[in-house]
């Protein structure tokens, strides 16, 4: 796990240090992206995985041609009101 | 060493590793984008509007998970304020976001037979675009507050 880690930093800082070269050379869009999928990955290997799934999820659209349903929005949508929801009410801060 | 015998090194030289930096940065893009770049992956509006909105999810779960696995019984971190922050600011765009998407659908829905562009679509348009945007610009503060955490 730990060499999994530490490989999944290196791809981190290897794809920032690309990510400010594409912004200013290729295409400032595709560096941020990359440095948006740099920054995920550092946050933990399961992050990585998701995105890998989900990156994985909209291949398979763009291959089958079709635009995401009403279903997979509003799965998307309950997931992020229950990582809110959980994120919102963690321990409140000394000045609250 | 005389300067002409370092100018015939120092400009192969030099010529050499900017191409070399030139084919990593080729290569770093296919393989960056190959894997986890969902917005990358996207073909249309409604697929990179999922796939901007997924990420900031996949980021928002990384975030919820960060803050429950520090101790209950302590105030939260300096780090933790600067997500719920960045996360309080995201929400509100996300569901802007989701909504934007919705009337953009119901604009190509609505539009009259045989036609292919209206008043309605083009403003669900403009304003998809402007959503996408601010999304992008709120969602990568709160992946830079993910990355700042320790």
């Amino acid at each position: 796990m730990n060499t999994v880690l530490m490989s999944l930093e290196l791809v981190a800082d290897f794809l920032s240090t690309v990510a400010a070269a594409t912004a200013t050379f290729i295409n400032p869009v595709v560096g941020e992206v990359l440095n948006a999928g740099a920054a995920l990955i550092r946050s933990g290997d399961a992050a990585a995985t998701d995105l890998q799934t989900f990156t994985q999820q909209i291949r398979a659209m763009h291959n089958a041609g079709r635009d995401p349903t009403e279903d997979e929005w509003n799965a998307l949508k309950a997931r992020s009101d229950a990582a809110h929801s959980v994120i919102q009410n963690t321990a409140p801060s000394a000045d609250s | 060493m005389p300067r002409h015998t370092r100018s015939r090194i120092f400009w192969p030289g030099a010529g050499f590793l900017l191409t070399l930096v030139a084919l990593i940065v080729c290569c770093a893009n296919l393989i960056g984008c190959a894997s986890t770049n969902p917005i990358g992956a996207a073909a249309d509006l409604d697929q990179r509007a999922y796939a901007t909105y997924g990420s900031f999810v996949i980021a928002e779960e990384q975030a919820a998970q960060l803050l429950q696995s520090q101790n209950p019984m302590a105030a939260l971190t300096e780090a933790g304020k600067a997500i719920q922050r960045a996360d309080a600011k995201a929400k509100p765009t996300a569901d802007a976001l989701v909504q934007a998407i919705r009337d953009y659908d119901a604009a190509v829905k609505s539009l009259p037979a045989g036609a292919t562009t209206s008043d309605t679509l083009t403003a669900a348009n403009t304003h998809l675009t402007q959503w996408l945007a601010t999304a992008q610009t709120d969602f990568q503060a709160l992946i830079a507050a993910l990355h700042s955490a320790p």
